[in-house]
């Protein structure tokens, strides 16, 4: 009886040491998170990558383009400084940070996917879209990481060269247009495409377009031929305002466009800059009341640069969906095509200048539901006699509300030709931005090697902006 | 009574043998006193089955098998006692009481019960008769003070209020920094949950312990260095709370003890206010809904105009700036005293033990019910708890325990909170009357201006929590052969956490009113298979191993659904919020491990220990999840040394040395990288996000990169003490020095986000702790009537943050981020960093002396921030009296903290609000102590270096500007010395011949008063509180529940 026993409590404790011992209990699928997932598909990345730069490089990282060339004034805060070009390092802290940890990583990953599940259409949207942010911020910075960035093992990646970053964004938009003639395979582009909703064509007409844009910004440059540009152009850009490439945004609070929050958050913050609404009223410009509120006792006036003044007309007009928040925000429009081939017509043949001129004008009016045969029989009516680069990117600028390009144009061009704030801390209009806080603090060195400071950035030209 | 409860354990546990061959009889007296002891248990010892217990006369009877050699007499409190029978049928036994002896034996990792003296390293216990001789609010609070080397923190004073606990200093910079508590062997869950992390808002929570009874506490060990702590593994580098629970004793027969007590609780210390401005701005009057300010004029300027429609006050009406003298007089009103009220407790605590040779059993129950200090809160417990263990077979044991808790309470809001009611009340205007907490013509809040009301939020926003709980375990060993035996356990801790908050309709944080339910499921699951060898090698050297294995899993998961603006006003239900979102929150990781300890002795002289731990964690990298860490430690008795002759002078001496490699266990979820719901904001706006985004979903990579290389933070530490006993125990050194240092500590580092994230999880910061413990006890009278007994207990904690990660300077602990408690590379770890007055190069704080200047005659306040005060005390000492006389016993607990630093953020604020007592003198003229100097456009000082004369004037300015919240940090950092009279208990015995005609064994009374005395230079609240519930952020207050003082009346019962 006791053996028996004594072998039951035996048994009984191999059994406990054989449980303990034997299961996986150090189970490594217990450390997946279960609350954030571990793996996405390309379409759940693509679509707040578009949202995402339309809030930030369309949205914020274009006020600054619309503070300097006086589009908007600043009337508090950040904005009022921004205004007075005392742009504080922490300001571009945000075009950083969801620019290379949004939505650049994430099309990164996306595009990882795309090569992976031979998914070309995936793989040629991401590419136009990363040139595109590209763009955007090499035209606010100058050099920036890419070659080296985006490697989270690499904590401190150094930066490229401006002329770099434009041989990159050529090659990606090139190659763009590859991917997106190819077959789709298994994976078109549908709905969570919040730009053209799956239209390939549209994409290459983009990706072209964009080229053309990035190849005009180098016209200062020695061995600048705008014959380049009208050969981009020839490949197929935009025909009309239907192909422009812009984001709607949606009714949800959640998903309001970048002026229209504003206007909720911070409608004391931005007011309409006094050189763009005198060139408008002076025109009695249709489009006026699309992009500024009238101030009480109506009409439009503008805020002198650095004045802060308050009583200005509020900035976003009806256009910009103040109220229920669907706005919408540009890319690259039909009508800024027609100025790229207005300019680069003008040298050589100036009647089809004037011509792509007029339709320039006119796309834009047509853009904002505002077309108006009257006005645009005066002032869309441009010819080989009176053409000229001055009337070009004026007309430009008034299209391009709060677009970056009008920024850009002003440092190629000189025009409009603006007098900058009389109480700024620097006593000229600034041509590029400061490095943000977090590269200064985090990756020191590659910034310092720059060779700009907080202080010396604001009025060092960049690469293609040569005087 | 008596001796029909010996009977019932006579039939109940005692079995008979009838194959009796021989009889025994006898009686068992006491040796020292000559009286009868009745309930010794009698046994043969070759046969355990045959025993009796003595009866109330103290005699005993017992039929004895011929083979029967020899008797065991055992009773509680007494040595055991063995007879060798020799034929005789008569044998009558004297029982000595059981001395404390040198060979004392403390329960270490894993249960293993050792013999103090064999230990290489520091142990300190804490009787379960310390921690109920007065009540306390729970057992972390019960051991404040009495232990080297721990420091408590307390939440705050509120009914439930959790504390943390330090132990040799804060290892970690971002993860745990709690010790692990084990309950019989079982580890159990101390968490407090919190909003978030750094809660400066919100009401006090509890922590977990909070939910022991300390009736059920037979003693506690505090296992504090690495080399005690290495067999728990990566999650005992803070150190361990090891409480064992009273359990039924060996043929101790019945045990009933009845322990109830009664406490009043009132506020300790207050902030100041002045009584002498009213509501306003600029010395202009506003009335009631106007400005948060008192800059208003003097109180006696003003008087009630009489209007009965005022909704704030219908019975005198507005308040006027007024000289009329038909018109009442305006007086202030004291509303601090109005708010606060006497705190209630009234706790009751059963238990009923017994056993017979073979099986124990242990039940209690108990229930505690606390009003506190601020009106409507309450928190209220009740345990059950039963344990019993059985010798089943010869060298079979099996037990069991399962302690079943129900506790929870009533929480109102606290700081950094528009609803907080401190804050309300502190804020609140002398002019305006707090009592009336509704406007008596509509019904709606009465509130001064845009803060809550402090009754009225009191009433309407609150926290009510209620916790279900079981802590249990079946065990079971087998003695296999003499010097080897095998044991198993298995032990749970699970709870529910439910919780509704709600913020009343027309709170000023939740107009529409709020409501928050919450979930909480936490269980942690133990298992440990131990084997055990003791073998006596030869004479001198004895051997002990043990060898284990452990599993461990910890779960949890939260669901969370909160609604805002209520449909029908103060109806409660999620069903009648109309904007209601939801989420949930799971949590689960495991661990396994081997461990062995190997253990030499020779003779009683030197003793040698290595430990090793072999742990795997779900949450490291799978392909380098295991870690091995490994200590030594060893002790030398050199009175034991046959050089050293036996004296009486050092009856003991002992000197011990251990090194141990121990580790801290990261969080889960932290190896990989993740993809999250995307959002996007400008820092304009509230920018947008994928929750709800044109119909289609959206994930991005985490800012956060995983840290696939993931290590866990690592503690190297090593420690020598010596253990001295002079004069028979009369006087007594332990004495220890541990230095712990920290490395590999994760830290969250913020990067160039062009790496394509904002932070990585890094192994890169490190923390040195260094300190000393001492313990010194002495007994200067030792008489038979008269006692007298002293225990010293001094601690000494350095800490330094070695090193942060590379461009990280610091880590915000808690607080704000503007002014608040950060880990500083180069610093204490607990650095108050805020800003500073400019000074000179020799240190002298600069006086504007530029005339055309408005801060003329004022300092210059840095734009930067420094370290302005380090929250770590230099030391602690508490010192403990016990003085006994006859029946009574005076004890008294010391405490003295020296150094060290809080920041008084609250006062700030209330002199920018002007409404502490020291803005009374508003308008009064200073000369700031400095030299004059001023600074000219490129920053250079120009300075005479000659001292101020300059006059200023301290103003509403001044108090809104400079000198107060929104100004310069540095005055506000206040020492936080102390001496308390942390408890004074006066109680008495009542003697013997009274009791014994009611059938009580023995019954004492008890009346106590908890921090009856403070003193300390610190002007805020009670500097033991603090505002963040993170032993890494203490040292903070900002309108956090004030602290209480408390006495207590107790009656305890044995029967």
């Amino acid at each position: 009886m006791k053996r028996v026993f004594i072998k039951y409590i035996v048994s009984l404790f191999v059994t406990i040491l054989v449980f303990t011992t034997s299961c996986e209990w150090v189970d490594p699928g217990m450390n997946n998170d279960p609350n954030n997932s571990i793996d996405v598909s390309m379409d759940i990345l693509l679509s707040p990558s578009q949202a995402g730069m339309a809030y930030i490089l369309a949205g914020y990282g274009s006020y600054f383009s619309a503070w300097f060339t006086q589009q908007m004034s600043g009337t508090e805060g950040q904005a009022k400084d921004n205004d007075k070009y005392q742009i504080r390092n922490t300001a571009p802290n945000r075009i950083w940070r969801n620019s290379y940890s949004g939505y650049l990583y994430d099309l990164k990953i996306m595009m990882e996917k795309a090569d992976e599940l031979e998914a070309p259409h995936y793989k040629g949207v991401g590419q136009v879209l990363t040139a595109l942010t590209l763009g955007y911020l090499t035209d606010m910075f100058g050099n920036i990481p890419w070659s080296d960035a985006l490697e989270p093992t690499n904590i401190k990646p150094v930066y490229d060269t401006q002329e770099q970053i434009y041989t990159e964004i050529d090659r990606l938009l090139t190659e763009a247009v590859t991917n997106l003639s190819a077959d789709a395979g298994l994976y078109p582009v549908g709905k969570d495409d919040l730009i053209y909703g799956g239209t390939t064509a549209n994409w290459i007409l983009a990706a072209n377009s964009l080229r053309a844009r990035y190849e005009l910004h180098k016209s200062k440059l020695a061995g600048f031929d705008y014959q380049d540009v009208l050969d981009i152009i020839a490949l197929g850009t935009f025909t009309s305002i239907n192909d422009d490439m812009d984001f709607t945004f949606g009714t949800a609070a959640t998903a309001n466009a970048p002026l229209s929050q504003m206007h909720t958050d911070r409608i004391n913050y931005m007011v309409m800059g006094e050189y763009y609404v005198n060139a408008m009223n002076a025109t009695d410009d249709p489009r006026l009341p699309m992009v500024a509120f009238e101030v009480e006792g109506g009409g439009y006036i503008g805020g002198a640069p650095g004045a802060a003044d308050a009583t200005a007309s509020l900035a976003g007009g009806s256009y910009y969906a103040p109220e229920t928040g669907d706005g919408t925000v540009h890319f690259i429009t039909y009508a800024e095509v027609k100025f790229i081939e207005a300019e680069c017509l003008l040298p050589t043949n100036p009647a089809a200048a004037a011509t792509a001129y007029n339709n320039a004008v006119k796309a834009s009016l047509a853009k904002l539901g505002v077309s108006n045969t009257t006005w645009e029989a005066t002032h869309a009516n441009e010819d080989a006699t009176t053409i000229d680069l001055e009337t070009i990117i004026n007309g430009k600028y008034l299209a391009l509300f709060c677009e970056l390009e009008a920024w850009t144009d002003w440092r190629r061009t000189g025009y409009p030709v603006l007098t900058p704030t009389p109480n700024g801390v620097i006593t000229q209009i600034p041509r590029r931005l400061p490095y943000p806080d977090d590269e200064q603090t985090y990756n020191t060195e590659n910034v310092e090697d720059q060779g700009v400071t907080s202080t010396t950035a604001l009025t060092k030209r960049l690469w293609w902006d040569i005087e | 009574m008596k001796k029909l409860t010996i009977f019932l354990v006579f039939l109940l546990f005692v079995s008979f043998h009838a194959l009796a061959q021989m009889q025994i009889t006898g009686k068992v007296t006491g040796a020292e006193d000559g009286l009868s002891i009745p309930g010794v248990s009698v046994l043969v010892k070759d046969n355990p089955t045959i025993g009796t217990t003595t009866d109330f006369d103290g005699k005993y009877s017992l039929t004895v098998p011929e083979t029967a050699e020899v008797l065991i007499f055992s009773f509680v409190g007494m040595k055991t006692q063995e007879v060798t029978i020799n034929g005789r049928s008569v044998i009558d036994v004297q029982l000595e009481a059981e001395v404390l002896e040198m060979d004392e034996v403390v329960v270490t990792a894993i249960g293993i019960k050792r013999e103090a003296k064999a230990l290489g390293y520091a142990v300190q216990s804490v009787g379960g008769e310390d921690l109920t001789s007065t009540p306390a609010p729970s057992v972390l609070e019960a051991m404040n003070g009495r232990v080297a080397g721990v420091s408590i923190i307390s939440n705050a004073g509120g009914a439930g209020a959790g504390s943390t606990m330090l132990i040799r200093g804060s290892a970690s910079l971002g993860g745990s920094v709690e010790p692990l508590f084990i309950v019989d062997g079982v580890p159990i869950d101390n968490s407090m949950y919190l909003d978030s992390p750094y809660a400066t808002e919100g009401v006090d929570e509890s922590n977990r312990a909070i939910d022991l009874n300390s009736d059920d506490i037979e003693s506690i060990n505090i296992l504090k260095g690495g080399a005690a702590t290495t067999l728990y593994g990566m999650r005992a580098s803070n150190g361990v709370i090891l409480i064992t629970t009273k359990k039924g004793k060996t043929g101790g027969g019945l045990n009933v003890n009845y322990h109830t007590s009664y406490s009043w609780d009132k506020v300790s210390q207050m902030h100041p206010l002045q009584d002498k401005y009213a509501q306003g701005f600029g010395g202009a009057f506003q009335n009631f809904g106007g400005t948060t300010f008192t800059w208003g004029p003097e109180i006696s300027t003003l008087r009630y105009d009489g209007d009965k429609t005022y909704k704030y006050d219908p019975v005198n009406g507005r308040q006027i700036v007024s000289n009329d003298p038909n018109l009442k007089q305006v007086e202030p009103f004291d509303n601090v005293d109005e708010y606060f009220q006497t705190g209630h407790t009234l706790r009751n605590a059963i238990n009923i033990s017994g056993g017979n040779e073979t099986t124990t059993v242990f039940a209690s129950f108990s229930n505690s019910q606390s009003d506190g200090i601020e009106p409507n809160t309450e928190f209220d417990r009740t345990t059950a708890k039963v344990s019993a263990e059985t010798k089943i077979a010869d060298k079979l044991t099996v037990g069991g325990s399962a302690n079943f808790i129900n506790s929870g309470g009533r929480r109102v809001q606290k700081a950094s909170n528009v609803s907080g009611t401190m804050l309300g009340l502190l804020r609140t205007p002398p002019n305006f009357d707090i009592k009336r907490a509704y406007n008596e013509i509509d019904g709606t809040q009465r509130m001064y201006s845009s803060y809550d009301n402090p009754i009225w939020s009191t009433e309407n926003n609150y926290t009510k929590d209620n916790v279900n709980r079981l802590i249990g375990n079946v065990n079971l060993s087998y003695q296999l052969l003499e010097w080897l035996s095998i044991s198993y356990r298995l032990g749970i801790d699970t709870y529910v956490d439910e919780r509704t908050g709600i913020h009343g309709y027309e709170s000023s944080s939740y107009p529409g009113g709020q409501i928050n339910e919450s979930r909480r499921t936490k269980t942690l699951l133990n298992s440990d298979l131990l084997v055990n060898i003791t073998k006596q090698i030869t004479d001198n050297i004895g051997f002990t191993a043990i060898i284990g294995n452990n599993l461990f899993e910890d779960n949890f998961k939260a669901l969370m659904a909160w609604g805002e603006n209520a449909s029908v006003p103060y109806f409660n239900d999620l069903s009648n919020y109309t904007s209601v979102t939801s989420t949930s929150y799971k949590e689960d990781s495991r661990t396994s491990a081997w461990f062995g300890d190997i253990g030499l002795s020779y003779q009683s002289m030197v003793f040698i220990n290595f430990t090793g731990r072999y742990e795997k964690s779900t949450t490291l990298p799978e392909n380098d999840n295991a870690f091995l860490y490994p200590s030594v430690n060893g002790g030398f008795v050199f009175t034991e040394l046959p050089i050293i002759p036996g004296n009486n002078i050092l009856s003991f001496g002992k000197i011990r040395a251990s090194y141990a490699v121990n580790a801290n266990i990261p969080a889960a979820y932290r190896t990989k990288t993740y993809f999250v719901q995307q959002d996007y904001d400008d820092g304009f706006t509230n920018g947008i996000d994928f929750s709800d985004f044109l119909g289609v979903g959206g994930f991005g990579v985490s800012s956060v990169l995983g840290y696939p290389n993931l290590e866990p933070e690592l503690q190297k530490n090593w420690e020598v003490g010596a253990d001295l006993r002079f004069f028979n125990n009369r006087f007594s050194v332990d004495f220890t020095y541990y230095d712990q240092y920290n490395e590999k500590l994760l830290i969250s580092v913020p990067v160039a986000s062009s790496s394509g994230f904002r932070n990585n999880y890094l192994n890169a910061g490190e923390v040195e702790n260094k300190g000393i413990e001492m313990l010194i006890g002495a007994t200067p009278v030792k008489g038979k009537k008269f006692q007298w007994d002293l225990l010293f207990n001094f601690t000494k904690n350095n800490s330094k943050v070695v090193k942060l990660a590379d461009g990280v300077d610091e880590i915000f602990q808690g607080g704000f981020t503007s002014a608040g408690v950060f880990s500083i590379a180069g610093e204490p770890n607990g650095s108050i960093f805020g800003t500073y007055f400019l000074t000179d190069n020799d240190g002298n704080v600069v006086i504007n002396d530029d005339p055309t200047d408005p801060q003329y005659g004022y300092p210059y306040q840095s734009t930067d921030r420094k370290n302005v005060g380090n929250v770590n005390p230099d030391w602690t000492l508490g010192i403990t009296n016990d003085i006994s006389y006859k029946g009574f016993t005076l004890s008294a607990l010391l405490d003295i903290r020296v150094g060290g630093q809080m920041f008084n953020f609250t006062k700030a604020r209330l002199y920018y609000q002007g409404v502490h007592e020291d803005t009374e003198t508003r308008g009064e003229e200073i000369v700031f102590e400095g030299v004059m100097g001023h600074y000219d456009d490129e920053g250079n000082l120009i300075s005479s270096g000659q001292q101020n004369n300059i006059t200023a004037v301290l103003d509403q300015d001044w108090y809104t500007g400079k000198g107060g919240s929104s100004g310069v940090a540095e005055p506000f950092v206040e020492d936080a010395n102390w001496v308390r009279l942390r408890n004074i208990t006066l109680s008495y015995e009542l003697p013997n011949q009274l009791l014994s005609k009611l059938s009580i064994s023995s019954a004492s009374i008890y009346f106590s008063g908890q921090n009856l005395w403070v003193s300390t230079p610190y002007t805020g609240i009670d500097p033991e509180s603090s505002l963040v519930a993170s032993a890494n952020a203490r040292g903070f207050e900002y309108f956090n529940t004030p602290g209480s003082k408390s006495y207590s009346l107790g009656l305890k019962l044995s029967f």
